[in-house]
């Protein structure tokens, strides 16, 4: 009896004292404030998740173990998305910037989730900001002050390095897509001096790696699209199924009418995923478009430095709009988008056209004309119409002072076609890389032949002539 | 003369042999409850968790128990799972066992000066094939308190069986005329049936770091046609004496009981590389033991007169069904390595049938042998798990344990008829898997192996009540049992 009494207390006593000793289990804090956000409880999740961190700061990869099933831990990230779906943004902000800093999750599977996260956070951040009244009395929603006292009122720096660069082959000719028309008249380019120029070259460089972070052509809103395809189609199939098992003419009638309405909504997707697939070649000609303003434009003007920051603001607008056509499904969405932003765009273009006719040295007539027309070879090239930047190369004799530049042009484009035919042409293959080493004999920048403007196929071959 | 002297020698032997081999009762005399005992002891009466990838640990989960087949080592690990799952565990088992008993008598002078040798060879197997494990786990949360509860299928204990085997019992000598007989029985059982649970669980947080959980479960206990079948082969006695020349026997024998026990579980993570947990398992008292018996045989002898025997028996009675708990612990000092060691003990020796109405008998459970010592039961397992995984979330584990588990009660005694310590076996375990997505599939391999001896000679002076002549006993004895199981579950996590 005695020896029963003390077996019992001392296996009380130990559960006490490891009781008392036991920690927070920062796991299980965070998987529940995990699956509270799932169920949109985002005040009880962030109740949770802050206990998590308090618990264990920093995010790990793997760390977590369910039995045999491994998964990561970002509270940071949650809670982030906890303060978001509360409208708390400054308190998202700070979240998602620790996880910046800490580098991990532009690794991982939810580098995506994020990467839009982050761009919500910012974006509603700014709509907070008080506006800049517009010059002339000319208001413009969500643009920037075009006085040019300050900085550029923009989107202040997006924090993620992240993810991929659109690396689409320029070879291949955006097939779905219908062409842009660029109503960008050939107009006199200005030069000049190294260091400005330098200066620009390094705040573009700036911009096009914004730039990268934005892949239409794999978007979001593809894949949503995709998913709304499936969904439908599988919602017909059930119909169909049930249709089959029907035995009355009415109830029959009944879901005809609802397999017809099926139909009709899929056919609305396929319409949808089209403008989407074309929204994304445009998008992706737009933004080479902006990549071939560095090296064939010389920008002197901080008015047209902001009207370029402005586009660029707008260009990720229009990719937080795709966005949300992949939530809600609104089809007219999408199209509203590009429609402005076309409507931007070649606003800026024109009006960028008088502020770069003011040269800082007067280039002779010949010189205006030769770089105007190598300027609308190059658009055309990076928009895919190789056959109109072939006719405007092959109709414009180079200049000697941009001869580097026209040759380079020629060259590619010979590769492209070499490309396109099949790799079989060595003839044009011969003709590329005769063109393509005097380029560079001639003084093309080392870093202007790069992924960043061509294809890793033209890059390769480039870099391996001799 | 020499008929009534060798008579008198042989029923002399023949009660020494009966006094001192308690093990076996006289061949004639085999009872099917002994064959019941084989269905528990000797390595086979295991009743823990289920699950390939905690036996590939060596059956140490108590303080891990995360998966789907937790709440068969511990309720409180039901918490630890946060999506809904199902579970499959098939079990292939093969169990063999052989025994070997020699043991000689020597009369000495002046009584007879005659001698005797019981020789027994018994080698019996069993496997079988059976789903032993299905579960389905689902998370709920009440009023902002999460339970995670689960139900289950577990089957503790199959008794498909079958044996072969023999038994030798030589008169050798008595003088003047030398051997006087061989008999020899060549005897074959089988039983079917086992032990089920079906398990509710339910596992919650009780604080922090601090999980409980119970289970509730009903218990059937069905043992079918424990049956032994027995055919005698007799040499004639040397001196012309009658003898049994022909002898059949078939005994059958079931029964069955049911009952509810709970589980109890608490696990405790202490430290994020350390968790601890603990189990409680309630035993049960119940008046709904039944059972039937029954026995039939033909013997004739050489004098031409034969005898039948056509018995039949049953009762009802109280079963007890005792207690155990459990103890465990875990070491992860890198989250894909996990260390356990698990300790539990059975209250065995206090199982128990008490049959009082029709044919009574009280007897320990389960071996329900007529000379009940069995004893209480403790385990002691170590396992270790690492869990390789590959950037697209693909995890191949490997396992490995051992183990040692105490046996209910030693097959053999001493000299005098005393209890040997009992016998402790040991075994090992390997396994692997491999877990992608949604879909866990683990696989196991387990063996245990015992062996008990009784080596000696002893001389008996003599005045037990049975013959006062002096005599001496060698013993040669030998027991060796295996266990192979290998185990497959699958465990899909929606």
């Amino acid at each position: 009896m005695m020896n029963s009494c003390v077996r019992y207390l001392s296996v009380i006593g130990t559960i006490v004292i490891l009781s008392a000793s036991a920690r927070g289990d920062w796991t299980q804090d965070y998987l529940q404030g995990v699956a509270r956000l799932e169920r949109k409880d985002a005040a009880a999740a962030i109740e949770l998740l802050q206990s998590a961190l308090k618990q264990k700061p920093a995010s790990c990869k793997g760390c977590i173990r369910e039995g045999m099933y491994f998964s990561d831990y970002y509270p940071n990230y949650y809670l982030g998305r906890a303060f978001l779906a509360l409208s708390r943004y400054e308190e998202a902000d700070a979240c998602f910037q620790s996880l910046l800093r800490e580098g991990l999750i532009q690794k991982s599977e939810l580098a995506g989730a994020f990467d839009e996260s982050c761009r919500l956070v910012r974006r509603e951040l700014e709509a907070r900001k008080p506006r800049t009244p517009a010059p002339e009395g000319k208001p413009r929603d969500g643009r920037p002050a075009a006085d040019g006292d300050g900085p550029p009122q923009a989107a202040p720096p997006l924090p993620a390095p992240p993810v991929k660069v659109d690396k689409r082959d320029p070879e291949t000719p955006p097939g779905a897509a219908a062409p842009v028309k660029t109503p960008l008249e050939p107009a006199p380019a200005p030069t000049l001096d190294a260091g400005l120029r330098a200066d620009l070259l390094q705040q573009f460089a700036t911009v096009e790696k914004r730039f990268g972070e934005l892949d239409f052509s794999r978007g979001p809103a593809i894949d949503g699209a995709l998913a709304m395809k499936r969904e439908l189609q599988r919602q017909i199939q059930d119909a169909a199924d049930i249709r089959d098992r029907l035995k009355t003419g009415q109830d029959a009638r009944e879901f005809e009418e609802s397999l017809e309405r099926l139909r009709t909504g899929l056919e609305q997707v396929g319409r949808f995923l089209d403008r989407a697939r074309s929204a994304a070649v445009e998008s992706g000609n737009l933004r080479r478009h902006f990549a071939s303003l560095p090296e064939g434009v010389f920008l002197d003007n901080p008015s047209f430095r902001q009207e370029y920051l402005f586009i660029r603001t707008r260009l990720e607008n229009l990719q937080g709009q795709l966005a949300r056509v992949q939530d809600t499904r609104e089809l007219a969405t999408a199209e509203e988008a590009m429609g402005a932003l076309r409507t931007d765009f070649w606003d800026f273009m024109a009006r960028a056209k008088p502020l770069l006719g003011q040269p800082a040295a007067a280039p002779t007539a010949a010189q205006v004309r030769h770089r105007a027309r190598l300027l609308e070879g190059y658009a055309a090239y990076f928009q895919g119409k190789l056959e109109e930047a072939r006719q405007i190369v092959d109709s414009t004799p180079p200049e000697p002072a941009l001869r580097p530049f026209w040759l380079l042009l020629r060259g590619v484009l010979a590769y492209s076609r070499y490309q396109l035919g099949g790799s079989r042409d060595a003839a044009l293959l011969e003709a590329a890389g005769q063109d393509l080493r005097q380029a560079r004999q001639a003084g093309i920048p080392d870093d202007f032949v790069t992924e960043k403007y061509f294809s890793p196929k033209l890059v390769k071959f480039y870099q391996g002539l001799r | 003369m020499h008929a009534n002297h060798a008579t008198s020698i042989r029923s002399c032997l023949a009660a020494l042999l009966l006094l001192f081999s308690a093990g076996l009762a006289a061949a004639q005399g085999v009872s099917p409850i002994n064959y019941n005992s084989s269905l528990f002891n000797r390595g086979a009466f295991n009743l823990q968790g289920q699950g390939a990838r905690a036996m590939g640990m060596g059956g140490a989960f108590i303080a891990v128990a995360d998966d789907a087949t937790a709440a068969s080592w511990n309720p409180a690990g039901l918490d630890q799972l946060t999506r809904p799952e199902i579970s499959l565990v098939v079990n292939r088992f093969a169990r063999s066992y052989h025994t070997y008993q020699d043991e000689t008598l020597a009369m000495e002078p002046p009584a007879t000066g005659g001698s005797a040798l019981l020789r027994y060879n018994d080698e019996g197997q069993a496997d079988a094939t059976n789903i032993n494990f299905f579960s389905t786990t689902y998370p709920l949360e009440i009023k902002n308190h999460r339970f995670v509860v689960q139900f289950s299928y577990n089957r503790l204990l199959h008794f498909t069986n079958s044996e072969e085997f023999w038994e030798q019992q030589n008169i050798l000598s008595a003088p003047p005329d030398g051997p006087f007989s061989t008999e020899r029985y060549n005897l074959f059982s089988s039983a079917d049936g086992g032990i089920d649970a079906y398990t509710f669980s339910l596992g919650t947080t009780a604080g922090r770091g601090v999980r409980v959980g119970a289970s509730l479960n009903y218990l059937k206990v069905e043992a079918r046609d424990i049956t032994v079948t027995d055919a005698a082969s007799v040499t004639p006695p040397t001196d012309g004496s009658i003898y049994q020349e022909f002898f059949t026997q078939v005994e059958n024998f079931n029964y069955d009981f049911s009952g509810f026990t709970f589980d109890l579980g608490v696990l405790w993570k202490i430290h994020d590389m350390f968790q601890a947990g603990a189990v409680y398992h309630s035993g049960f008292s119940r008046n709904n033991f039944d059972y039937r018996y029954s026995i039939k045989e033909f013997a004739r002898r050489s004098d031409g007169t034969s005898t039948t025997l056509d018995f039949n028996a049953s009762g009802q009675g109280e079963i007890h069904w005792p207690n155990g708990y459990g103890f465990g612990a875990a070491f992860k000092p890198i989250t894909p390595f996990t260390v356990a060691l698990d300790y539990s003990r059975s209250n065995w020796s206090e199982g128990k049938a008490t049959v009082t109405t029709g044919n009574t008998f009280e007897r320990q459970y389960p071996l329900l042998l007529p000379d009940s010592r069995q004893k209480d039961t403790g385990s002691l397992r170590v396992g270790a798990e690492y869990v390789f995984t590959t950037a697209n979330r693909l995890a191949i584990p490997l396992r490995g344990g051992f183990f040692r588990e105490d046996q209910l009660q030693n097959f053999f005694q001493n000299e005098v008829g005393e209890d040997l310590p009992t016998p402790v076996y040991q075994g090992f375990s390997l396994g692997s898997g491999l877990t992608y997505k949604f879909f866990e599939f683990d696989i196991a391999y387990v063996r245990m192996v015992g062996s008990e001896d009784l080596l000696g000679t002893y001389r008996f002076e003599g005045g037990d009540g049975v013959s006062a002549t002096p005599y001496t006993k060698s013993f040669s004895n030998n027991y060796d049992s295996r266990l192979n199981r290998l185990l497959v579950s699958i465990i899909i996590r929606f």
